[in-house]
């Protein structure tokens, strides 16, 4: 393990501290640590010798990220869900794609394992962000302490993030 | 057919399920029919069409090559098929009139 693979963590306890009590905001959390943690387990534990090829690593966590991202797609239900957090693992998941595709065929030309991993955790940290601010957005909304020019403003944004989303619905239908 | 892990068949079907999955991710399905058809379709073609890809682009018979070929075919194999059946519909509305 490195000082950098406590930075996603960091981040993630920060977003928890502060969407705590946003509706799916612990889910949300829960969902992208577990893709990160299963993408760097998958880079740092033993692999056995009689399987001849491994998808490399950027594939898993393409299949990690892409995951999450059908979970958040079926089971949001407000804007910034879908729109924030929705539009950031897409993003991860097809740099995952094209590094993965890289690495196998050769075109485009990879990226370093340092440029690929530091794109992979800012994106993450993004995310945790997101969650972090509509927390404290939430927060501020429902408090009396700020102006209320302020109030007015970061109503609307809270109106906008929390509005019910216009994407299609979840896979329910048969 | 070699057996075990040295099986390109593995390789194979590992890359159409793949494949099918990058499909429903970026092309959202209308309905759980629609997503279990086309699973089952893009698997079929990245089973059956992967090799086509693999030899055209001359591409050697390593387990890496083998996946590639067929995730591709399979993630691009409905893209293909309603692009195909949109032509085939123009084309019969074009002789109608």
């Amino acid at each position: 393990m490195q000082w950098y693979h406590f930075i996603v963590p960091s981040f993630a306890v920060l977003a928890l501290l502060g969407g705590w009590k946003t509706p799916r905001s612990v889910l949300w959390v829960a969902l992208i640590m577990a893709s990160y943690v299963i993408s760097v387990a998958y880079i740092f534990l033993p692999r056995w010798d009689w399987i001849p090829w491994w998808p490399p690593a950027p594939g898993i966590t393409f299949l990690c990220d892409a995951a999450a991202f059908l979970v958040v797609r079926e089971l949001h239900k407000e804007r910034w869900e879908m729109l924030g957090l929705g539009s950031l693992l897409l993003l991860s998941a097809t740099i995952d794609l094209i590094q993965t595709w890289a690495l196998v065929i050769g075109v485009p030309p990879a990226l370093s394992s340092a440029v690929y991993g530091s794109i992979l955790e800012m994106i993450n940290v993004a995310a945790f962000l997101l969650i972090f601010g509509v927390g404290m957005m939430d927060r501020l909304n429902a408090g009396h302490g700020i102006s209320r020019s302020a109030h007015r403003v970061v109503g609307g944004l809270s109106d906008f993030a929390h509005s019910t989303s216009k994407q299609k619905k979840p896979l329910t239908k048969w | 057919m070699e057996q075990g892990p040295d099986n390109p068949e593995i390789y194979k079907l590992m890359g159409s399920l793949t494949g099918a999955f990058i499909s429903l991710v970026y092309i959202k399905p209308v309905n759980i029919r629609d997503a279990i058809s086309r699973a089952i379709f893009s698997t079929i073609c990245g089973l059956v069409f992967g090799f086509y890809l693999r030899e055209k682009m001359t591409w050697d018979e390593t387990p890496e090559k083998i996946f590639a070929a067929s995730t591709f075919v399979a993630a691009v194999s409905w893209a293909i098929a309603g692009a195909v059946i949109l032509g085939i519909k123009s084309w019969a509305e074009k002789q109608k009139s």
